[in-house]
C-alpha cells in the first residue's frame, strides 16, 4: 500500500476528499464548458484558404494530447494550416505545442522544435523508440515528419533518419504493434490524390457558387504500413502485408482487436467508398474483409463519407464495437460486434441514425462522459462547404456537438440540448481529441475548428460518479502498452477497454483508460491482458485515483 | 348562338313549359338551353320532366347523357345511356357514348367491346373507330390500337383527328417514324394544331432527331404558350441532352406563362431531385401544391424532398396527406415505410411497407426495404425472403446482393455470404464508377470523351442500351468514331437477341 500512495501529490489527496466526501454525484447533470482561452489554449486554426475553394482547406487538421514532457499530465499539440496561393494576411502559421502546468497552458512551441510551418493534417502519438517518453508523427499535405522526444522538452525531425517517407495526403495515423514484437509499427491513412496545380472549379453552375469538389471526384490512393526496424528507422511494408492492394479515401484509423484472435487489426473509415477492415493473420499480414463482416458499408449497402471512427465495447458483451461518423443526410453509423467475426449495424436501432442526419460528424470517441459504467458517444460536427447556408440552406457551416449517453439497453439517447451550456455553441469541427485534461477523472474534449479558435471542453464540475483511472506500462517493449486489454468488474457489473490512443478524426488520446464506476467504491477485479498474451489479475482497486500498472500485477497509484 | 340568345331562348322556352306542361319537345329544348347558359339543376330538372312524359325518346336520353359526361358525372352519363339502349339497343351513338362513359370510368373492356358494337351498327362511324382505338393505346395494346384507328381513317380519310390518333397509337407503339409521317400529314392541312407540333416534336425526340424535336416542341408553344406539356417536353429533351440550364430555363419560361400548372412545377422539382439538389426539389414540389392542393403527387414529392433532407416530421405530414388524396398509392405507403424507418420506427414501417408490397409485389425497392425493416428487427429468416423477392426482380441490385450476403451471414450460410458479397462487390464497383462518371458528366455535360467513358464502362458491365444512349448523344455532339461504336454496339444488341 505504501507504494501506491509514493506518487500521491497534495493535490490529488484534496481531491480525493472532495470526492469522497459528496455522496450525491451522480445527481449532478453533465455539463461542458469552453475555457480554452481563459487556460492559456489559444489556438485559432487557418486553413490557408482564399476563394479559391482548394479541397484541402476544409478537410480541417487536428490535434494530439500527449504527455510529452512526462509530468502526469496531458499537452495539446495542434495542427496548423499554410497559405495557399492567394491568402495574403500578416501572420505565420505554425502548428503548436501547449504544455499543461498545472491546468493553465502555456505555449512552448519554440523551445519545442514542433513549430513547423508545412500543412499539417493529423498527428499520432506513442513512443515507438521505447526510451519513455512520447514520440509524434504528424501527416501532412505533402511529406509527412516523424518527431523523436529528445526527453528534454524538445523534438527533432527523425523522417528521413528513420526512413519514413510518405508524400501523399496523409490524414489520421495511428501507432501499433501490427507483427507483436514489442516494437510500435505506424500506420498512415492517406486520403486523395490531389494537388493546388489541379483544382477543378466545383459548385452550382446556376448561381455561379463555388464550392468545395465533392470527393468523388479525386482519385482515393492506398494507405502505407511502416514496420518499425526496432533501430530508430522503419520500413514500408504495404505490399508485402496487403495493405497497398488497395486504395481508398482513408480519413480515420483505429487499431483493434475486432475478431478477437489477440492480434490488432485495422480498420479504416474512407470517404464514400467502401472502408477496410485489415484482418491480422497474428504474423502482420493482413486481408482486407470489411464486405464479408459488415463494416464496408451500412445496412443498405451504400459507401458512406466516413470521417471519425472509435471502438468500444458499449454493450458490455466483451467484443469491441465501431462508430463511424458520416456526412450530413447519412447518419453516423455504429456497428455491433456478434462474437462471431461479423459486425452489424445496428445504427437506427441504437437510436444513433435520425439524430445524425442534419448534421456531419468528424472527431468522435466513446466515451463513458458521467462514469456510469456504460460507454457514451460524442460527436463534434461541422459542414465541409462554407457557403452551405447559400446552396442548400437546410444545413449549416458550424454546427453543434452532440452527446448520446448510453441507456443501458444497447442504445443511446441525445441528451445535447439537455446538457447545453457550451456543447451548443456551433463551431467547424474537424479533429477532436479526448483525454482527462483536468486529471479529475472524467474525459474532457479537445477541438480543433476549421479555420477558428479551439475549444477545450472540460466535462465541468466534480466526477458524477465513481471512477477509475489505470495508466498501463510495458516493460522494456511496446512501453505505451497499445492494444492492451483491461476488463475491471465491479459490483456494477463488466465492462472492458482497450489501450489505443488512435482514434477519432486527426486526432490521438489520452492513452490512460478511464472506467466510470457507477455507485461503487472499488473495483473489485482487473484484469489486464498484454499485448502478447500475458495476463495480470488485480483485486480490490479503490476507487477515484489513476492507478500505474506494469506486467507482473505491479500496481501504484499516481495521483 | 351566343350565350345571351340561350338565355332568351330559355325564357321563352320556360313561358312555353309554363302555358304547355306536357310540351315533350319544349321541355327538352329547355334543358339543352339551360344547359347551354350554365344552369346545370335547371337542365337536369329539365330533362327529367322531359323523360318522365316520355321515357321513349331516345334522343333525349342520349342528351341527358352527354350532359352528365360533359359535366364530368360518368356514372349518371352512363345510366342515361344505357336507359337510351333500353329503348332502341340498336342505336350506334348511344352504343358508342356508353363505350366513352365506362372508358372514363376505367372500365376499359367493356367500353371496348361497346365501341366494337357501335361499329357493328354503323360500319361508317369513325369516332367509334377511334375511340376503339383509343381505348385499346390505354390498353397497352398497341397494335390492335393501329388497326381500329387505321379504319378510322379508312372510313373518314378527311378526318384529321382519325390520323392524328393514329400517329399518336404509333408513337406508343415504338415506331415513331411511322407517327412522323402521320403527324406530317396532318401539319400539312391544318399547322395551326398545337398539339400536333408538340406531339411530332416528340416522335423525333423518340428518334433522336434533338434538333427537329426542339423545333417542332417550340411550334407547339408558339401556338399554345400557356399549354404545359410542352415546356415539360422541351425540357425533357434539353436534360437528354446535357443542357440542365436550359432545362430549368424553360420551366421558369413555362411558369411564367401559365403558373398554375403543376406539372411544370413537378418537372422542375424532378430536375433538381435527380441532381440531388434536394432543397430547390422542395421548393418546387411546394409550389406545386400551393397551385393545385388537390394534387396528390405534389404531397408525395414534397415529402419525398424532405425525408431527403432529413426533415422526417415534414415528409411524415407531406406523405400522410398524400395518403389521403390517394390511399392506393404503394409509392406513398413505401415512403410512409421508410420515414418510419428512419425514425426507429420498425414496427409502423413493417406495416406500411407490408402494405405497398402488396399493392406493388413487382417493385424490388419496396421488398428490399421490407426486407431491411425485417432486418432491423432481427427477423432474419423474412428478411432473407424479402431479398430473394427484390433478388428475382432485380439480380442486379446492389443493396438486395447486399442484403442477401448480411441475413446470409447471420443464418450462418457463410458460402451464401461469401457468394452474395462477391456478386455485391462487383455490382457496386461498377455503380460507384458510373455514378462518378456522371457526376462529372453534370460539369461538363459537352464532354465527348466522358461520354464515351461512361459507354465503355456501361457496355463491360453489360448495360448496353444505356451505351448507345451516351454514345448517341456524343455522335449528336459532333462525334465521329460514336457513330461506328454505335453501329457495333447495335450489331452486337442484335446478336444478342
Amino acid at each position: 500500500m505504501s507504494q501506491m500512495f509514493q506518487h500521491l501529490t497534495l493535490r490529488a489527496i484534496l481531491l480525493f476528499c472532495i470526492l469522497i466526501s459528496n455522496p450525491t454525484l451522480s445527481a449532478q447533470p453533465l455539463s461542458f464548458k469552453d475555457v480554452a482561452a481563459e487556460r492559456g489554449l489559444r489556438f485559432v486554426h487557418d486553413n490557408g484558404g482564399t476563394d479559391q475553394k482548394f479541397y484541402i482547406e476544409t478537410m480541417g487538421s487536428g490535434c494530439c494530447l500527449l504527455d510529452f514532457d512526462n509530468d502526469n499530465d496531458l499537452d495539446v499539440f495542434f495542427l496548423q494550416g499554410t497559405p495557399l496561393p492567394g491568402w495574403k494576411k500578416e501572420l505565420t502559421l505554425r502548428n503548436q505545442l501547449f504544455r499543461n502546468d498545472e491546468g493553465q497552458f502555456t505555449d512552448v512551441t519554440g523551445e519545442s522544435g514542433l513549430g513547423a510551418t508545412s500543412y499539417s493534417v493529423g498527428c499520432a502519438a506513442a513512443d515507438y523508440d521505447n526510451d519513455g517518453d512520447t514520440d509524434l508523427y504528424v501527416t501532412n499535405f505533402g511529406e509527412d515528419v516523424l518527431y523523436r522526444n529528445e526527453g528534454d522538452g524538445t523534438f527533432a525531425d527523425v523522417t528521413y533518419v528513420a526512413n519514413l517517407g510518405n508524400p501523399m495526403w496523409g490524414s489520421s495515423a495511428a501507432f501499433l504493434d501490427a507483427d507483436s514484437d514489442g516494437w510500435l509499427d505506424l500506420y498512415v491513412s492517406n486520403y486523395v490524390e490531389y494537388s493546388i496545380d489541379n483544382n477543378p472549379w466545383c459548385g452550382d453552375q446556376r448561381s455561379g457558387q463555388r464550392a468545395y469538389c465533392d470527393p468523388d471526384l479525386f482519385t482515393g490512393v492506398p494507405d502505407i504500413l511502416f514496420k518499425n526496424n526496432k533501430d530508430g528507422t522503419f520500413r514500408d511494408i504495404s505490399e508485402e502485408t496487403n495493405i497497398s492492394n488497395l486504395s481508398g479515401k482513408g480519413l480515420g484509423v483505429v487499431p483493434g482487436d475486432f475478431d478477437g484472435d489477440g492480434d490488432l487489426d485495422i480498420y479504416v473509415a474512407n470517404d464514400k467508398v467502401m472502408n477496410h477492415l485489415f484482418i491480422n493473420d497474428s504474423a502482420g499480414v493482413f486481408r482486407e474483409d470489411a464486405l464479408f463482416t459488415g463494416v464496408g458499408f451500412n445496412e443498405s449497402g451504400q459507401a458512406e463519407a466516413g470521417m471519425g471512427v472509435d471502438f468500444g465495447d458499449y454493450n458490455r458483451d466483451g467484443f469491441p464495437d465501431l462508430f463511424v461518423t458520416n456526412f450530413s443526410g447519412e447518419s453516423n453509423t455504429l456497428y455491433k460486434n456478434e462474437g462471431n467475426g461479423f459486425l452489424t449495424d445496428v445504427t437506427f436501432a441504437a437510436g444513433l441514425g435520425q439524430p445524425s442526419l442534419e448534421v456531419l460528424g468528424f472527431g468522435t470517441k466513446f466515451v463513458d462522459l458521467d462514469l456510469d459504467g456504460w460507454l457514451d458517444i460524442f460527436v463534434a460536427n461541422g459542414h465541409v462547404i462554407d457557403n452551405i447556408e447559400i446552396i442548400n440552406p437546410s444545413y449549416t457551416y458550424a454546427q453543434r456537438k452532440q452527446v448520446f449517453l448510453n441507456n443501458r439497453q444497447s442504445g443511446f439517447s441525445e441528451q445535447t440540448e439537455q446538457i447545453g451550456g457550451d456543447l451548443l455553441i456551433p463551431s467547424v469541427a474537424r479533429g477532436v481529441a479526448f483525454g482527462d485534461i483536468d486529471n479529475d477523472g472524467d474525459v474532457d474534449v479537445v477541438i480543433s475548428n476549421n479555420g477558428g479558435p479551439a475549444n477545450l471542453l472540460l466535462n465541468d464540475g466534480p466526477p458524477r460518479n465513481n471512477w477509475i483511472g489505470l495508466q498501463l506500462k510495458g516493460r522494456l517493449y511496446n512501453l505505451d502498452a497499445i492494444g492492451a486489454k483491461v476488463m475491471v468488474k465491479s459490483k456494477g457489473g463488466t465492462q472492458w477497454s482497450w489501450v489505443n490512443p488512435a482514434a477519432s478524426y486527426l486526432a490521438s488520446n489520452d492513452k490512460r483508460l478511464q472506467f466510470g464506476l457507477g455507485p461503487d467504491k472499488r473495483a473489485d477485479e482487473i484484469t489486464i491482458v498484454w499485448p502478447g498474451g500475458g495476463v495480470d489479475r488485480i483485486e480490490k482497486v479503490e476507487a477515484n485515483r489513476y492507478y500505474l500498472i506494469q506486467p507482473g500485477g505491479e500496481i501504484s497509484a499516481i495521483w | 348562338m351566343t350565350g345571351d340568345l340561350y338565355g332568351e331562348a330559355s325564357d321563352i322556352l320556360l313561358e312555353l313549359v309554363t302555358d304547355e306542361p306536357n310540351n315533350v319537345a319544349a321541355w327538352t329544348a329547355l334543358a339543352k338551353a339551360y344547359d347551354r347558359v350554365g344552369n346545370i339543376s335547371g337542365s337536369s330538372d329539365a330533362y327529367r320532366k322531359s323523360l318522365a312524359l316520355d321515357p321513349d325518346r331516345i334522343d333525349t336520353w342520349i342528351s341527358f347523357g352527354n350532359f352528365y359526361f360533359r359535366g364530368k358525372s360518368y356514372s349518371q352519363a352512363t345510366k342515361a345511356y344505357r336507359s337510351a339502349l333500353k329503348v332502341d339497343p340498336d342505336n350506334s351513338k348511344a352504343t358508342n357514348n356508353l363505350g366513352s362513359a365506362l372508358k372514363e370510368t376505367g372500365n376499359l373492356k367493356e367500353a371496348v367491346a361497346h365501341f366494337v358494337r357501335a361499329t357493328e351498327l354503323d360500319a361508317g362511324y369513325a369516332l367509334a373507330y377511334r375511340n376503339a382505338g383509343d381505348a385499346y393505346i390505354m390498353l397497352g395494346q398497341y397494335e390492335t390500337a393501329i388497326d381500329w384507328l387505321g379504319k378510322a381513317t379508312q372510313v373518314d380519310p378527311q378526318n384529321l383527328f382519325g390520323w392524328y390518333w393514329l400517329g399518336r397509337a404509333y408513337v406508343r407503339a415504338g415506331e415513331p417514324k411511322t407517327a412522323v409521317q402521320h403527324f406530317l400529314r396532318v401539319i400539312a392541312r391544318r399547322p395551326d394544331l398545337p398539339q400536333v407540333h408538340h406531339d411530332l416534336g416528340e416522335a423525333y425526340y423518340l428518334l433522336r432527331e434533338y434538333g427537329k424535336a426542339i423545333d417542332y416542341v417550340k411550334n407547339g408553344m408558339r401556338l399554345s404558350p400557356a399549354a404545359a406539356k410542352s415546356y415539360v417536353t422541351l425540357s425533357w429533351i434539353y436534360i437528354r441532352l446535357g443542357r440542365q440550364k436550359d432545362a430549368l430555363a424553360i420551366l421558369e419560361e413555362g411558369i411564367e406563362q401559365n403558373p398554375s400548372a403543376p406539372a411544370i412545377h413537378i418537372q422542375m422539382g424532378d430536375i433538381h431531385k435527380s441532381a440531388s439538389r434536394h432543397n430547390d426539389a422542395l421548393k418546387a414540389y411546394t409550389k406545386t401544391v400551393a397551385v393545385d392542393p388537390d394534387f396528390w403527387t405534389g404531397h408525395y414529392k414534397r415529402g419525398v424532398a424532405l425525408y431527403y433532407l432529413s426533415q422526417l416530421d415534414a415528409s411524415e405530414v407531406a406523405l400522410n396527406e398524400a395518403d389521403k388524396l390517394n390511399p392506393s398509392s404503394p409509392s406513398v405507403k413505401h415512403f410512409k415505410g421508410l420515414v418510419a424507418l428512419a425514425k426507429n420506427q420498425t414496427d409502423q414501417a413493417l406495416s406500411f411497407l407490408t402494405e405497398a408490397s402488396e399493392m406493388d409485389r413487382e417493385n424490388a425497392d419496396i421488398l428490399f426495404h421490407l426486407g431491411q425493416a425485417y432486418q432491423r428487427k432481427s427477423h432474419w429468416t423474412e428478411a432473407q425472403t424479402q431479398f430473394e423477392a427484390a433478388f428475382r426482380l432485380n439480380p442486379r441490385k446492389s443493396e438486395v446482393l447486399y442484403g442477401l450476403s448480411q441475413v446470409s451471414g447471420k443464418l450462418d450460410q457463410r458460402a451464401e455470404a461469401r457468394e452474395y458479397s462477391r456478386r455485391f462487390k462487383a455490382v457496386s464497383q461498377f455503380e460507384q464508377e458510373r455514378d462518378v462518371l456522371m457526376k462529372k458528366l453534370w460539369g461538363k455535360p459537352n464532354s465527348i470523351e466522358l461520354r464515351k467513358d461512361l459507354a465503355a464502362l456501361l457496355e463491360v458491365n453489360g448495360a448496353l442500351s444505356e451505351a448507345m444512349e451516351q454514345l448517341r448523344q456524343a455522335a449528336y455532339l459532333g462525334d465521329e468514331s460514336a457513330v461506328e461504336e454505335l453501329e457495333r454496339l447495335d450489331k452486337l444488341m442484335f446478336r444478342e437477341k
